[in-house]
């Protein structure tokens, strides 16, 4: 069984003549250390998905089965410890705290869970172990990111989904972002799920899958994926 | 404009996305306008009420009262008093206390004036029934608890003393009845029947009705009769209205002060009256009294004189005796002496008598020859004369016969004449007779009969006329014969012989004459000596007689007189005692006079106004409270929802942002992009404005007058809307949030398009002052780290916050507060600090009534102790303060009086002990005139002069000004005895009531009037309830404040912050976690908004607790810690309160719209 089992959502917005429609007959899988690129242009649903899967909304429509467990039946209480338990979100704008240092960020995370890694040792292995008690202010976009990226990885998630995570960053930092990603799918066997309208990025990934119109038009698997120091754009 | 549709487009729909932010300023605004209106207005609505029913009832402005009752002439003297200042209205009045039978209370009687005309002044409204039309009806004080023990129809008897049938005092001179009118009036009726229940403007005040001489001391209620049922000719007092009044609004300063500058005329011109009237009434005694004694001195002179006569006539009687007798001897002498006199005269008369009678004889023999003489001359003479006349008549008779045969001859001759008719007339009758007829040739035959017998008469005649004169022929012839042939010259030589002898004759005739004259007048003489004689005699007897008949007439008289003088000495001695007596009596009555005179009542004019009405300028005070109240706390509120609008109006700008740009890049102008928001604030502003002028305006007048209902019989709240605050809270108002937002706006607008674009920089982390604590910091748990950071990182919303809460925290707290200053007071005041229940004023020193008094005091059971107080009243004055009242205690034994009066200093409530030198002044006072220990005090009596007093000590005090001292101290400092005036009782209240105490006490004559502390204590305790409402109002209106201001920051503090609570909800954080977030962070500013609360409140209670004391109270500025305790209390249960609503808010917050952008 797969980690990651979409079946059949749709997800709704608005009514009657209003009605948008953000995800509809969705269906895939993902398994379970993979990294995942969803790509698709702007609009299509994405980061509907994307926030799907996360738990952050609930489908109108369908299961979504995650570790053999459907989250498309939970409740708000369930999902939001779904949330803290097992998923680490990075955003585009990396939405950190402004008012904590880059520990503290990371570290109001750890405190979530029981079993969290060590806040130092995970911005370390960032590289930004000379950026601890900085301020996002006084960090740069990329900082910032891997911060986002740190606070993310420290809960040990099971799923880490990331929002267009390159999206306000230049090309070379980008990749240093994608290759973190990269290293923590790698090391700690962790799924990320990756949402990118840069089908370069997608080169990347285990598996490709193509949104576009609420609905999935492609899913692709690569065997070899491109190494990301590889890419450009 | 009509610039642009789609500008008011996506302006009302802004409206409709965000209707909690509109709502909000509105709500705020709201409130703010609603709360500054309202309680604003509903002081100056109070006194429009008061106003309108003054003016509908045409209240007095001021009351007349004369201490001897007032008379047609001091109604005429009054109204010209009136006329001369702009015009105005009397209406005389009767006024008497009496007490009912059946319930034992005391009303005030008024006799009712004349109620057609419109101008009755003190117009009673007729709350059931109507105003008696006959002396025995009667109108009853429609007060809540008096009236509720009588109905219509039912019968009221007036106490036996009052009515002048029953009554047992015998009134003195009904002129100058008792020094006080108002205890002597009587009236004619002793039952009445209610036909009605009234009400009155002089008593606004529901439960107070003044007080009284008559039984307990206390006032229940008035009642209305008509002035017949008095039985009086004088009015008591007289009600006026001025003209120049008429305008002035009830309680405005131009009304008093043109009330005050009239009175002070009339009281000048009433007090000269008054000596004028006093001198008059003083003066007509005094005149009477002199009167009096002049009549009485006249009657006793009167009596002497009487006596001194009686006894001069009895000394006359006596002199007329002795007179009488004298006149009697002399009388005696006097006839004798006359008898004598006479006596002699007779007898030599009577020689001349018959001297006389001689000579009588002698004539008588010389008359007698005479006469024979003369006889036979005489007799001679007359036959010649005879002869003479014989001779001469027959010479006539012969003449005459001749003539006479002349006559005859010449008839003879006509009848032969005549006598040839007959024949014819003889024919005539035979024809006649012939012919048969009566008439012919013009005669009848009667006629002709006649005709012929004249013919024979006269036929006849002729022959007897013939035969006469043949005898006279006859007689005469043989007269001749008898004649003798004398010849007239023999007759004549007789006769010259004769003639010689009568000479002869005639001259012894003539000597004889003489000497019968001579004779004659002798005997005259006689005769009239005799008749002299006889008179002289008779006039002696006569005179004798008189004198004599005088002399018994005067014996008569004298004897009459006797009579007279003893009936006179008879009727003296009666009429002398009754004199006596009588003047006994009148002297008796004189004094009575002049004692009366001597206690004649002090004619004094007493006028009052509107202010000595009870409850008149008690409520007056009420709004001014009101007032000053309204003066501050809206502010406040105002202040705080200006704050809060600005706030939410900066935030709205903040998050229109992006419209801003893209307005601006669009290529709007300036003023069409800040359009939105002007038009949002002013709608907002207006709508809230609008509903809180309507809601305010007729909401909190009525509610703070509510509260006042139960104590005022006042009409229902006049509202009004006054344009200065209905301005000031529109202005405000339009400030906060239109002109807020503008600036706002305009800031905004500075920005280039692009910058607008972009998000807004979040702030800045920055490490805060706290982390520099290090073992502090590195302490405290993750959570609380983020909440200090983020409590410093918005300082601005922060400090509002803080400011927000305090300011409702001590609005709460000085509503609580409030409360605590002065429901502590009646009791700390009348419970802790005197220990007495009444005061008597004792009038002017009589030893006697005195000794009565200390009698009755002693041997009452229920009264404890009494302690005597010499008291004076005096005022004081100092710049900027109004002139206050002191009243000065004297004590004549100051080791008894901490019993009465507890003196403690009222800061440390250590007892101030009284000792000679020591002077205390209570707190209040030395308050307001900034006098600690060691000052001096400068007091002035009106009728004593001014004293300095040192001040020893400053005694805990919470109502009126009190000076206190010994009575030495007195005496040193005022030069003046220190005559006790005063008496402190102490009485047991189970034992007697107040009302019986009072009855008792009242009937001592040294009692001049009694005044019950329980009475004071109520009243006092009536206007410290009247502030609870204010209090309520104000609790309420702060604790929604401090809602409103938590739940708006809050949400503001939210919706800037949500991305950031975004964000931790994505990591996880479960919903009661997220809410923690923020919630940590309140309670730590609603902490510091409580502390700096309680300062503020603090203050403000101060403030409010000083303006809204009288002069004459205090109020206690102590804050009870339970009032600190609910004030943070309640500040928290609403932070609380804020956040279950805010935490419902929380849960629904989409991450995912929230964490869009950007995209």
């Amino acid at each position: 069984m797969s980690f990651i089992e979409v079946k059949n959502v749709a997800r709704y917005f608005g009514e009657g003549a209003r009605k948008v429609v953000a995800n509809e007959n969705m269906n895939f899988t993902i398994k379970e250390g993979d990294f995942c690129v969803i790509v698709g242009p702007s609009g299509a649903g994405k980061t509907t998905m994307l926030n799907l899967l996360g738990g952050m909304d609930r489908p109108s429509a369908g299961h979504i089965l995650i570790d053999g467990v459907d989250i498309a039946e939970f409740d708000d209480l369930k999902r939001t410890t779904y949330r803290r338990n097992d998923i680490g979100f990075i955003f585009q704008n990396y939405n950190l705290i402004p008012n904590l240092t880059a520990k503290e960020n990371v570290e109001m995370a750890a405190e979530l869970s029981n079993d969290s890694l060590s806040a130092t040792q995970v911005l370390t292995a960032v590289g930004l172990a000379h950026r601890l008690d900085n301020f996002p202010a006084q960090l740069s976009g990329g900082e910032q990111q891997r911060v986002a990226i740190a606070r993310g990885l420290v809960k040990r998630p099971k799923l880490l989904l990331c929002d267009e995570p390159t999206g306000a960053l230049d090309f070379k930092t980008g990749i240093r972002v994608l290759d973190i990603l990269k290293q923590a799918n790698i090391d700690y066997h962790m799924t990320v799920v990756v949402i990118t309208h840069n089908r370069e990025i997608a080169k990347m990934a285990d598996r490709i899958i193509e949104i576009s119109n609420a609905t999935v038009r492609n899913i692709q698997l690569q065997e070899h994926p491109v190494p990301v120091t590889d890419l450009s754009w | 404009m009509l610039v642009k549709r789609t500008l008011w487009k996506d302006t009302f729909r802004e409206i409709r996305h965000s209707i909690s932010r509109f709502l909000a300023i509105l709500f705020i605004i709201l409130i703010g306008v609603a709360f500054y209106v309202g309680i604003r207005s509903a002081g100056p609505d109070m006194l429009a009420t008061a106003n309108k029913y003054y003016r509908e009832q045409n209240l007095m402005d001021g009351q007349v009262i004369s201490t001897i009752g007032l008379e047609a002439d001091d109604l005429e003297a009054i109204e010209d008093i009136l006329d001369e200042n702009g015009g105005g209205k009397l209406t005389p009045q009767i006024t008497q206390d009496v007490i009912f039978e059946e319930t034992k209370q005391t009303v005030r009687l008024y006799s009712l004036a004349d109620v057609s005309s419109d101008h009755s002044i003190n117009r009673y409204h007729i709350s059931a029934g109507r105003l008696p039309q006959a002396p025995h009806e009667i109108a009853l004080d429609d007060a809540h608890h008096f009236a509720a023990q009588f109905e219509l129809g039912d019968t009221i008897t007036i106490a036996d003393d009052f009515v002048k049938a029953t009554h047992e005092k015998i009134s003195d001179d009904k002129e100058f009845a008792s020094a006080d009118m108002t205890q002597g009036l009587l009236l004619t009726q002793h039952t009445f029947q209610v036909v009605g229940f009234v009400r009155s403007p002089l008593f606004i005040e529901e439960p107070t009705r003044g007080n009284s001489l008559v039984g307990g001391g206390k006032l229940n209620a008035f009642a209305v009769i008509l002035p017949e049922a008095f039985d009086t000719k004088r009015y008591t007092d007289v009600y006026f209205t001025l003209d120049q009044l008429m305008h002035e609004a009830a309680y405005s300063t131009s009304y008093k002060d043109r009330r005050d500058d009239f009175i002070e005329l009339l009281e000048q011109k009433l007090e000269r009256r008054a000596a004028d009237k006093q001198d008059e009434i003083s003066g007509t005694l005094e005149e009477e009294i002199q009167k009096g004694e002049e009549a009485l001195q006249e009657a006793r002179t009167e009596l002497d004189d009487a006596r001194q006569k009686l006894i001069q006539a009895e000394a006359e009687l006596k002199d007329a005796r002795d007179q009488l007798n004298a006149g009697q001897i002399e009388l005696n002498n006097k006839r004798q002496a006359g008898r004598q006199q006479l006596d002699d005269a007779w007898d030599e008369w009577q020689r001349g008598a018959d001297r006389l009678e001689d000579g009588r004889i002698k004539l008588q023999e010389g008359k007698d020859e005479w006469n024979a003489a003369a006889q036979f001359l005489e007799q001679k003479s007359d036959e010649l004369t005879q002869l003479e006349a014989g001779l001469k008549a027959i010479a006539e008779g012969e003449e005459a016969l001749a003539a006479a045969q002349e006559e005859l001859a010449q008839n003879e001759k006509s009848l032969n004449e005549k006598e040839a008719k007959r024949p014819q007339l003889t024919a005539f009758l035979k024809q006649m007779e012939q012919l048969g007829v009566d008439q012919l040739h013009g005669f009848t035959r009667s006629e002709i009969l006649q005709q012929l017998k004249q013919l024979d008469q006269a036929r006849q005649q002729l022959e007897d006329a013939k035969q006469q004169l043949n005898q006279q022929q006859a007689e005469l012839a043989a007269k001749r014969q008898a004649l003798n042939g004398y010849t007239p010259e023999q007759l004549e030589a007789l006769r010259t012989q004769l003639q010689a002898n009568e000479k002869n004759l005639a001259q012894k005739q003539k000597e004889l004459e003489a000497k019968a004259n001579e004779f004659a007048e002798q005997e005259q003489k006689i005769s009239i000596a005799k008749q002299t004689l006889i008179e002289q005699s008779a006039l002696f007897d006569d005179q004798i007689a008189a004198a004599e008949a005088n002399l018994a007439a005067q014996e008569e008289k004298w004897a009459a007189g006797k009579a007279t003088l003893d009936e006179q000495k008879a009727t003296f001695e009666r009429q002398s005692i009754a004199a006596e007596n009588e003047i006994a009596e009148n002297e008796a009555k004189l004094n009575d006079a002049k004692a009366l005179l001597k206690d004649l009542p002090t004619v004094r004019y007493i006028i009052n106004d509107r202010d000595d009405n009870p409850g008149y300028t008690e409520y007056e005070d009420n709004a001014a409270r009101i007032n000053a109240i309204a003066g501050v706390l809206p502010i406040f509120f105002f202040f705080i929802a200006i704050l809060i609008s600005l706030t939410t109006m900066t935030r709205m700008v903040d998050e229109e942002r992006e419209y801003i740009g893209i307005m601006k890049a669009m290529g709007y102008r300036r003023q069409e992009i800040a359009l939105k928001f002007i038009v949002y604030a002013f709608l907002a502003t207006t709508l809230g404005a609008a509903m809180g002028l309507f809601i305010g305006y007729p909401l909190f007048p009525q509610l703070i007058y509510n509260s006042y209902r139960s104590l005022y019989n006042l009409p229902d709240i006049q509202l009004d809307t006054y344009p200065l605050f209905t301005a000031t809270a529109l202005f405000a108002s339009y400030l906060a949030t239109v002109f807020a937002t503008l600036l706002a706006v305009l800031h905004s607008l500075r920005l280039s398009a692009a910058q607008l674009l972009r998000p807004k920089a979040p702030k800045e982390g920055q490490r805060i002052l706290l982390e520099k604590i290090t073992p502090l910091w590195e302490r405290l748990s993750f959570n609380y780290k983020i909440t200090f950071r983020n409590l410093f990182r918005y300082k601005t919303r922060m400090l509002m916050t803080i400011f927000g809460v305090a300011g409702s925290c001590g609005l709460i707290l000085t509503g609580f507060g409030l409360s605590d200053s002065v429901i502590d007071i009646p009791n700390l005041q009348f419970d802790e600090l005197s220990h007495y229940q009444a005061i008597a004023a004792l009038k002017e020193a009589d030893e006697a009534d005195r000794a009565t008094l200390e009698h009755f005091l002693q041997s009452e059971e229920a009264i404890q102790d009494t302690l005597s107080i010499t008291t004076m009243t005096a005022k004081t004055e100092k710049k900027g303060m109004n002139t206050q009242q002191v009243t000065l205690y004297a004590v004549q034994e100051p080791e008894r009086l901490p019993a009465f009066i507890q003196l403690q200093d009222s800061k440390t409530k250590k007892p101030l002990p009284l000792t000679d030198g020591t002077i205390y002044i209570t707190t209040k006072l030395a308050e307001l005139l900034g006098i600690k220990a060691g000052d001096t005090l400068t007091i002035e009596s009106t009728d004593r002069g001014s004293f300095e007093f040192e001040i020893s000590g400053i005694a805990e005090n919470y109502l009126g000004h009190f000076l206190y001292m010994t009575a030495e101290t007195y005496t040193e400092i005022t030069n003046q005895p220190a005559e006790p005036n005063l008496k402190l009782i102490q009485y047991d209240t189970k034992q007697l009531s107040a009302t019986e105490f009072g009855e008792k006490l009242l009937k001592q004559p040294a009692i001049m009037g009694i005044s019950n502390l329980n009475d004071v204590k109520r009243s006092f305790t009536d206007t410290i309830d009247s502030l609870n409402i204010i209090t309520h109002v104000l609790v309420i209106s702060a604790a929604l404040l401090a809602f409103t201001v938590l739940y708006n920051l809050t949400n503001i503090n939210v919706a800037e912050r949500i991305r950031e609570l975004s964000t931790i909800k994505v990591l996880g954080f479960y919903d009661r976690e997220v809410t923690a977030y923020i919630y940590r962070e309140n309670i730590f500013l609603t902490l510091m908004g409580i502390v700096a609360g309680y300062g503020f409140g603090y203050l403000l209670h101060g403030f409010l607790i000083r303006t809204t004391e009288v002069d004459m109270m205090r109020f206690s500025r102590h804050i009870s810690w339970q009032s600190y305790a609910m004030s943070a209390l309640l500040t928290f249960t609403f932070a609380t309160l804020v956040m279950f609503i805010v935490h419902r808010k929380l849960k629904h917050i989409n991450m995912v719209d929230a964490l869009k952008g950007g995209d």
